[in-house]
């Protein structure tokens, strides 16, 4: 079997008296691509650290391509790792050109390998400049053309793009993206943005509390949310009590098809667009405000108990503030237990 | 039509300050340029030797003091050496004690007739000590008081430094040491450069410490020719060559202070790097802490405490040391005044209407400072001598001298807090309906009175050091601490001296909170 590029074993860290990593798992193998995305101060970034070997884990072991790194007794210091971090303002010298601080990571020191990166990573003719004369998006290159030259089993990336233009982001994100794949080199991508992770990656992991929650294909993830906090952060979603009975719970809407079995109190997770309104001057809700969104509109609707939902508007149906709706649910709803 | 007349006589105050800012290096020129056969005469042997000796002087302590200052700074802000608050307080301490005072306790301690004087020639076999004089004595007094001021910028740089620069290296493979070789030390060196360029322009300069040790240097010369020579154009010669070689330094070091690379500082959200153990370096570490604590701080405070005592002993004078301390107190409080109140309108003007004139009157100031005090000193002494008897011996003059020197302090501390009120807070208050001096005076001028004491506050501390303008310019008659000191020495009276340096030491103490405040920015 080929040795995974990184293995993290039940890693833990503490601040003072604040849990930030709470026993965390992973492995890539080489030429994996990750994203990790998480509300801010999730301890996205510890993680990041504890791997590159900035911060030592109080428990748990890390292993990069089949070596031990990290563990009981052992923390290797950064620089004999082979695991690089791109950091979120980048962190290029500023006292070097792009080219001296790309031969800065090289680790068999010629320059033809720096003019090779140069131009893998689209900044041939700027070798000689200073990185406060570069654009947002070269200077995001020059930092992985640098990460890259160090030839690293792992590259850890931490909110690159969170300072870039919203125009650029997509492009430079696919960039970056195309550029690791060619290299072929395992990467992890720590972010809080959606759009970035789904950019950068087709594996998405979920991380919340310090523990990575759940991963896999963002469909998946999508489809079927572990936690509430993980639908919430795939996007828009409805929570609503109700009580199941198997195969159906019944709810202040009505009676909903569950995509799992489940007995008693649960919490019901649907997404807009599998909640319709439709006029009805009879119906049971009402319209607070509705949103044009192009290809929908989005309607805020206020239930008898006072509980507002997100639904997305039936196609024809002309909605205005104080009408009065019908809910419908389209397809199976996702449930959590209520504990 | 008077509107233009209007805006034309307004020019008219700072055309004259201008005017009068320029005297001291423009005088020295025309002076120079009359006494064209003294500047003939000056090219000799004698003269190369004096500015090798001045440059080597200058060049030494610079070194040193660089050595010094950069090994304590990465010391203190970056290892885990203990208590690195006190340890820095008590390094930058020495920053407060003029020259003179550290040549003093050199002198009280090793002179035939200092302190250990009887042990040290029972130990050496002598019959008689050598007199505490010349170039090592020198360099060791000027070092001990100047490495501070490579130090403070330098911890300041280390603080400030992007932190992330420093793991981005470490991620890409390079150790500790290359780390601090290649990444950190770049970075920090235009810093520790700009500081050690300032001691290098303290030491070309200094008259108190050459004087009293007898190094012969520029400074020195240019005393002994004023005072003992009958044409003074040499004297004037010299001042110039030293003006000359001041603005050069200053020059330098705005250039070094601008090669700092753009994004060499970070947000100070970021968490500093865990402190470096010293391992086997701990014991050194410490005792090389020690060593210059004694040296620059404990030698010259316990002189001045057992010299104080021995001066008691002699026959204590406390109405003449009253009357030293009170005059010293006179000029420097009127100097503070007079330079905050000049200070209030310059750095207004040029924050609110910048030009031509009022940059020219902010750059006369800046040469001023950066000359050396005796050149300074110099030139207005030749002036009033020959062209305004009326003013020559007197104590306005002596202030005017004060203020022409230490001006951009005061402009300094006024600059930035001005530049803190935002032109907006003004134009509120016209937009309720004041006029523009209403405004100025109700709005402008609370929020900026922190910054105008802060900085009569440096000029008072200056001034209260001053030697060699003092020297010069003094009516006869009038007498500082400093003066006390220096002709003490000078005529061997280490009680008096010892009593003067040591009031004038405490006087000056308030200076440490000022460094700790800059240190906080």
């Amino acid at each position: 079997m080929i040795n995974a590029s990184v293995a993290a074993r039940g890693l833990r860290k503490t601040f003072g008296d604040v849990k930030v990593i709470q026993g965390v798992d992973l492995t890539l193998a080489p030429g994996d691509r990750l994203s990790i995305m998480g509300p801010s101060g999730c301890g996205k970034t510890t993680l990041l650290r504890l791997l590159a070997g900035l911060e030592r884990p109080d428990e748990g072991t890390i292993e990069v391509s089949g070596r031990p790194v990290a563990g009981p007794g052992l923390h290797l210091a950064p620089e004999k790792r082979r695991v690089v971090l791109v950091f979120q303002d980048l962190a290029l010298f500023p006292h070097m050109t792009v080219t001296q601080n790309i031969a800065f990571g090289l680790r068999r020191g010629t320059t033809q390998g720096v003019d090779d990166l140069i131009e893998r990573v689209f900044l041939s003719g700027l070798g000689g400049r200073f990185p406060h004369e570069l654009s947002g998006g070269q200077r995001q290159r020059a930092a992985i053309a640098r990460a890259l030259a160090c030839e690293p089993e792992l590259v850890l990336l931490d909110e690159p793009f969170a300072n870039l233009d919203v125009f650029l982001r997509p492009r430079i994100r696919g960039q970056v993206r195309d550029i690791l794949a060619e290299a072929g080199v395992a990467s992890l991508l720590m972010t809080h943005d959606l759009a970035d992770a789904l950019g950068f990656s087709d594996k998405l992991g979920v991380m919340i509390r310090g523990r990575l929650v759940q991963s896999g294909s963002p469909d998946h993830l999508y489809q079927n949310p572990l936690t509430p906090e993980v639908a919430g952060l795939l996007g828009n979603i409805n929570l609503v009590p109700a009580t199941a009975r198997g195969y159906l719970a019944d709810c202040e809407i009505g009676q909903i098809e569950l995509g799992t079995e489940f007995h008693g109190r649960v919490l019901l997770a649907l997404r807009p667009e599998s909640l319709v309104a439709g006029a009805a001057p009879l119906g049971p809700a009402r319209v607070v405000e509705t949103e044009f969104g192009g290809d929908h509109t989005l309607a805020r609707v206020q239930l008898p108990s006072g509980r507002t939902l997100a639904a997305w508007a039936q196609p024809g149906s002309r909605l205005e503030p104080g009408s009065s709706v019908a809910l419908s649910v389209r397809g199976a709803a996702t449930a959590f237990p209520l504990v | 039509m008077l509107a233009r007349v209007l805006k034309l006589t307004g020019r008219v105050p700072l055309l004259l300050l201008a005017a009068f800012l320029a005297v001291p290096l423009g005088y020295l020129l025309l002076r120079a340029l009359g006494g064209f056969e003294a500047g003939r005469a000056l090219l000799r042997l004698r003269t190369l030797e004096l500015i090798a000796d001045t440059a080597l002087l200058a060049l030494l302590v610079t070194i040193l003091s660089g050595i010094v200052g950069i090994t304590l700074a990465w010391l203190v802000a970056r290892t885990r050496v203990r208590f690195a608050r006190i340890w820095l307080l008590v390094l930058a301490a020495p920053i407060v004690i003029p020259s003179y005072v550290s040549a003093f306790a050199l002198i009280a301690l090793f002179s035939p007739r200092g302190l250990i004087a009887d042990p040290l020639t029972l130990l050496l076999g002598m019959e008689r000590l050598p007199p505490v004089a010349g170039l090592p004595a020198t360099v060791f007094a000027m070092t001990t008081i100047c490495y501070p001021y490579v130090l403070l910028p330098t911890v300041a740089a280390l603080h400030r430094t992007n932190f992330q620069l420093e793991e981005a290296s470490r991620v890409l493979g390079k150790g500790q040491s290359e780390t601090l070789r290649r990444i950190i030390f770049p970075l920090v060196a235009p810093s520790a450069a700009a500081g050690a360029l300032i001691v290098a322009l303290y030491s070309i300069g200094d008259f108190g410490a050459v004087s009293l040790l007898d190094y012969d240097a520029l400074s020195s010369a240019i005393y002994a020719r004023y005072e003992y020579s009958l044409d003074r154009s040499a004297a004037a010669w010299f001042s110039l060559l030293l003006a000359a070689g001041a603005l050069g330094l200053v020059m330098l070091e705005l250039w070094v202070r601008n090669r700092r690379p753009v994004g060499w500082d970070a947000a100070a959200t970021l968490r500093p790097p865990a402190p470096v153990p010293l391992g086997a370096w701990t014991v050194p570490a410490y005792l090389f802490m020690t060593v210059v604590v004694l040296a620059s701080l404990a030698m010259p405070l316990s002189m001045l405490i057992y010299w104080t005592g021995q001066g008691f002993r002699d026959g204590f004078d406390a109405v003449e040391l009253g009357r030293q301390a009170g005059g010293t107190v006179v000029v420097a409080l009127a100097a503070g005044g007079i330079c905050a109140l000049l200070a209030a309108p310059v750095s207004w003007l040029r924050l609110r209407r910048p030009g031509f004139l009022i940059r020219v009157v902010g750059s006369l100031a800046a040469v001023n400072y950066a000359i050396p005090g005796i050149a300074l000193g110099l030139s207005l002494v030749l002036l009033a001598s020959r062209w305004t008897p009326w003013i020559y011996q007197s104590l306005g003059l002596l202030v005017i001298a004060y203020c022409l020197y230490s001006l951009p302090l005061a402009l300094g501390a006024a600059r930035s807090s001005m530049a803190q009120v935002g032109e907006q807070l003004e134009e509120a208050a016209r937009v309720l309906g004041r006029s523009l001096p209403a405004a100025l005076w109700r709005v402008t001028l609370p929020l900026v009175r922190p910054g105008l004491l802060a900085g009569a506050g440096l000029v008072f501390l200056t001034t209260a050091k001053e030697l060699p303008i003092t020297l010069l310019l003094r009516p006869t008659g009038f007498d500082t601490l400093a003066i006390e000191v220096w002709t003490s020495v000078e005529a061997g009276y280490l009680g008096a001296a010892g009593q003067a340096g040591l009031l004038l030491v405490i006087l000056a103490l308030p200076q440490i909170g000022l460094v700790l405040a800059g240190l906080r920015r």
